[in-house]
C-alpha cells in the first residue's frame, strides 16, 4: 500500500501546523501529517527529534501549544459550546482517547495486579463491561500474545519481553482504532526483542487498526510499514514508501542518519 | 483584643525563653548521645541507648509530671522553668541524637580514610572533616525538632508555668471570650514556627553552600 | 528505697480502665488521622491552584502549632458552635486533625514515589481519576509508607497524656488522681512512664519487622 491509494479516504490523523515547546525549545515545530485508516507508519529519527512527543500528543499525554490535531474530524483540543471554540474538557478528551491506545516503552504494567488484572481494568471501568465477559475477552487476548499460560503471572513474574505482550494485549483490550507504539522493544533484552516483534507483525495484518510505532528497528520498519516518516529537530524531513526511503531516499539527512543508523 | 496584649506577651517572653533554653540542652545531648551511639566502647553504646530510649518511649508530658511531681518526693526538687527546660530539652535531644548518628554514619568510608592517611587524630578528623559535612544533613531535620520543641512547651502550663499557653488560659477564664483567645494563640504559635523554619531554612542554604563531597557521587 | 511496691501493686487495677480510654483515644484518633490525611494529600495534588493551596496552608498550620492548644480550642470553642461532645470524642478529633498533617506527608511521599509511567499508563486506558486513584496510584503508594505510619501511630500514642488536660480519664490523669488522694504521686506516675515506655518499645519493635517486611514486598 503506498500514499496514493489511500489518498482518496478522509484522514483518521490529520496533524496540522503542531507545534510543542519546552520553555523556547521548540519539540515539534509547525508539523503536517495526515494519517489514514488503516495504515501502518513508522516514525524514525535520531532521538530528540520529537516522535515520542508526537505520540504523547495524540495520547493527551502532552499539551498541544499551537496548530491542531484531529482524530476522525473531531478536534482533540477544542471542542465547540454553544457554538463558539473553547479548550476541550475532560468528557471531550475522555472520548477523543477512547479511539486511541498507547504502548509504553517501559511498558507501565501495573505491578500489583495480575497479567489478567491488568487487562480487564479499563473495560470493566471505563466500558462498563461486565467481568466475566473482560475475563474471557482478557484470556482471549492473552492467548493471542502467546501468554494464555501466565494469566495469574504479576509483572514482577515475567520477563521484559512477556511484560510487553501483555501491555498491548492491555492495549487492545479497549478496542481502539488507533495504536501507538513508543520505542516498545528498547527497554527489552535482545533475545526478547523477536517475540514481540512478532505480536506486532500480526498485529500489522489487521485492517481495523491504524498504528503509528516509533522505532530504532529499521528493517522491521521497513518490513511492516505502509509508510516511512523521517523526523528531525520537530519536522518532518522525508515521508514516503519504505522501499523509497530504505532504497533510494530523497533528503541528504535521510540518506545521512540511516547510513549512520545501519553501518552495524 | 488589645486589652490581652501585656498578658500575652509575658506569656510570649516564657515561651520563647523555655524555646531557647531547652534548644540549647538538646543540642549538647543530642551530640553528647549521638557520638555515644558510634563510640567503641559498648557501655557508652549501652548508656546513650537507654538515654534515647527512655526519652523516645515515654510521652513529653509524663516526663514533665514525673519530674515536677514525683522526683521533689525522694528529695530532687526543681523549679518549673528549670524542670520545663530539662525535659523538654532532654526530650528533643534524645529525638536529635538519632539525627546526629545518622549524619555522622552517612558520611562516606572514604572521609575517614583520607583524614587518617593525613595523619589527623581522631579528634581532629571528627572535628575538622567530619562534623562540617555532616551538619548540613542535620539541619532540616533539625529545624523540624526546634518547631516540635516549640509546641511542646505549651505543656509546661499544666505544671502552671505562665507561657503563652497558660497565659491564654487565665484570659479565657477571665473574659469567657474562647473563641478569640485561642484564635490569637493558634496565629502567635503560628508565626513562631514560620519564623523558625525561615531562620533554620536559611542557615541550610549558608552551610550547603559551595559543599560537595570532593569525589564522585 | 523510697518507692513503694506494695502500694504501686495495689493501685495498679486502677490503671486498667484508663488504659482501655487510652487505647480508644489511639485507635480512633489514628484512623481518623489516616483518612483526613489521605484528604490533605490527594487535595494537595488538586489541579484546582486554591484546593491545593489551602490544603497545603491547613497542614503546614497544623504542624506549626501546639496540640494542646488544639485541643483547647476545640474542647472550649467547638461547643459555641452548636455541637456537644464528649472529652473523648474531642480528644479523638484533636488528635486525628493534628496527625493527619503528619500523615498528610507521608501520603504525599509515598505518591510522589509512585512511577510517572502509572499515571500515564492510567490515562491512555482513559482510566477517570477516581478510579485511577482507587485502583492504581493508591495501592501501591501505601506499602512503602506502612512502616511511617506505624511510627506516628506510636507518636500519636504517646500524646494521649495530653487529653488529661480535658479531664478525659486516660493513663496520667488516673495517676494524677491517685496522687492528689494519697499524696504519693511517684509510684502512679512511674507506673504511667513504665507502661508508655513498654508498649512504644513493643510498637516500634512491630514497627521495625513491618519496615522488613515492606522492604522484602518491594523488592521481592
Amino acid at each position: 500500500m503506498t500514499v496514493s491509494a489511500t489518498d482518496n479516504k478522509p484522514a483518521l490523523i490529520r496533524i496540522s501546523r503542531a507545534g510543542k515547546f519546552y520553555g523556547a525549545h521548540k519539540v515539534i515545530d509547525g508539523m503536517n501529517l495526515d494519517i489514514f485508516p488503516s495504515e501502518k507508519v513508522a516514525l524514525i529519527g535520531p532521538s530528540g527529534s520529537g516522535k515520542s512527543t508526537l505520540l504523547r500528543l495524540l495520547m493527551t499525554l502532552e499539551k498541544l501549544d499551537e496548530g491542531e490535531i484531529e482524530i476522525d474530524g473531531v478536534s482533540m483540543w477544542t471542542e465547540s459550546m454553544a457554538g463558539r471554540k473553547v479548550p476541550a474538557g475532560p468528557a471531550h478528551l475522555k472520548a477523543i482517547r477512547s479511539h486511541i491506545g498507547m504502548v509504553f516503552q517501559s511498558f507501565n504494567l501495573f505491578p500489583h495486579m495480575t497479567a489478567l488484572k491488568n487487562i480487564t481494568l479499563a473495560p470493566v471501568t471505563v466500558l462498563g463491561m461486565g467481568k466475566e465477559e473482560a475475563r474471557q475477552r482478557a484470556v482471549e487476548l492473552l492467548g493471542e500474545v502467546g501468554l494464555g499460560h501466565k494469566q495469574n503471572a504479576y509483572p514482577g513474574q515475567l520477563s521484559g519481553g512477556e511484560k510487553q505482550r501483555v501491555a498491548i494485549a492491555r492495549a487492545l483490550a479497549l478496542r481502539p482504532r488507533i495504536l501507538l507504539f513508543d520505542e516498545i522493544t528498547s527497554a527489552l533484552d535482545p533475545e526478547t526483542v523477536g517475540e514481540v516483534l512478532e505480536v506486532l507483525r500480526r498485529l500489522a495484518q489487521r485492517q481495523d487498526i491504524t498504528m503509528l510505532l516509533v522505532t530504532h528497528q529499521m528493517h522491521f520498519a521497513r518490513e511492516v510499514a505502509d509508510r516511512v516518516v523521517f523526523m528531525e529537530h520537530g519536522k518532518i524531513i522525508e515521508d514516503a514508501a519504505p522501499g523509497q526511503i530504505f532504497g533510494s531516499p530523497k533528503q541528504e539527512r535521510t540518506r545521512e542518519f540511516l547510513k549512520s543508523v545501519l553501518q552495524y | 483584643m488589645v486589652d490581652y496584649l501585656p498578658a500575652m506577651l509575658s506569656g510570649l517572653k516564657v515561651t520563647v525563653l523555655l524555646t531557647l533554653g531547652a534548644m540549647a540542652v538538646a543540642f549538647v545531648a543530642a551530640f553528647a548521645a549521638g557520638m555515644a551511639r558510634l563510640s567503641r566502647r559498648a557501655p557508652v553504646r549501652g548508656l546513650a541507648l537507654v538515654y534515647i530510649e527512655l526519652f523516645r518511649g515515654t510521652s513529653a508530658l509524663v516526663q514533665l509530671f514525673w519530674v515536677y511531681f514525683a522526683l521533689p518526693l525522694v528529695g530532687i526538687r526543681f523549679d518549673a522553668v528549670t524542670a520545663g527546660i530539662l525535659v523538654l530539652g532532654l526530650n528533643t535531644g534524645a529525638y536529635g541524637a538519632e539525627v546526629v548518628r545518622g549524619a555522622l554514619s552517612a558520611i562516606p568510608r572514604e572521609q575517614y580514610q583520607a583524614a587518617w592517611a593525613l595523619n589527623l587524630s581522631p579528634a581532629q578528623a571528627l572535628w575538622r572533616v567530619i562534623l562540617p559535612q555532616a551538619v548540613i544533613a542535620m539541619v532540616p531535620p533539625a529545624g523540624n525538632l526546634a518547631i516540635e520543641l516549640l509546641k511542646n512547651t505549651a505543656l509546661v502550663s499544666l505544671i502552671t508555668l505562665g507561657d503563652l499557653t497558660f497565659q491564654a488560659q487565665t484570659l479565657r477564664a477571665a473574659t469567657l471570650e474562647s473563641g478569640p483567645v485561642f484564635a490569637l494563640l493558634l496565629g502567635i504559635y503560628f508565626l513562631l514556627a514560620q519564623t523558625m523554619r525561615f531562620g533554620f531554612r536559611r542557615l541550610e542554604n549558608r552551610l550547603a553552600h559551595g559543599q560537595d563531597y570532593g569525589g564522585v557521587r | 528505697m523510697i518507692f513503694d511496691w506494695g502500694f504501686a501493686f495495689s493501685i495498679l487495677p486502677a490503671f486498667g480502665q484508663a488504659l482501655v480510654v487510652t487505647m480508644q483515644a489511639t485507635l480512633a484518633g489514628m484512623a481518623l488521622a489516616l483518612v483526613l490525611g489521605l484528604v490533605w494529600a490527594i487535595a494537595r495534588r488538586s489541579r484546582n491552584r486554591l484546593v491545593a493551596f489551602c490544603a497545603g496552608f491547613l497542614v503546614e498550620f497544623i504542624r506549626s502549632t501546639p496540640l494542646l492548644v488544639q485541643l483547647y480550642f476545640l474542647f472550649y470553642v467547638l461547643p459555641l458552635w452548636g455541637p456537644r461532645i464528649t472529652p473523648l470524642e474531642t480528644g479523638i478529633l484533636a488528635l486525628g486533625l493534628h496527625y493527619s498533617a503528619y500523615t498528610a506527608e507521608v501520603y504525599r511521599a509515598g505518591i510522589n514515589g509512585v512511577a510517572r509511567g502509572q499515571w500515564e499508563a492510567a490515562l491512555a486506558l482513559n482510566l477517570g481519576r477516581a478510579v485511577t486513584w482507587r485502583t492504581v496510584i493508591l495501592p501501591q503508594a501505601v506499602v512503602p509508607i506502612l512502616p511511617a505510619l506505624g511510627n506516628y501511630l506510636v507518636a500519636l500514642f504517646k500524646e494521649t497524656p495530653l487529653l488529661s488536660a480535658i479531664t478525659l480519664l486516660e493513663l496520667l490523669h488516673t495517676a494524677k488522681l491517685i496522687g492528689a488522694d494519697t499524696f504519693r504521686y511517684l509510684e502512679p506516675l512511674s507506673l504511667v512512664g513504665a507502661l508508655f515506655l513498654i508498649l512504644s518499645l513493643m510498637a516500634s519493635t512491630l514497627t521495625r519487622k513491618l519496615e522488613k517486611a515492606c522492604d522484602r514486598f518491594r523488592h521481592g
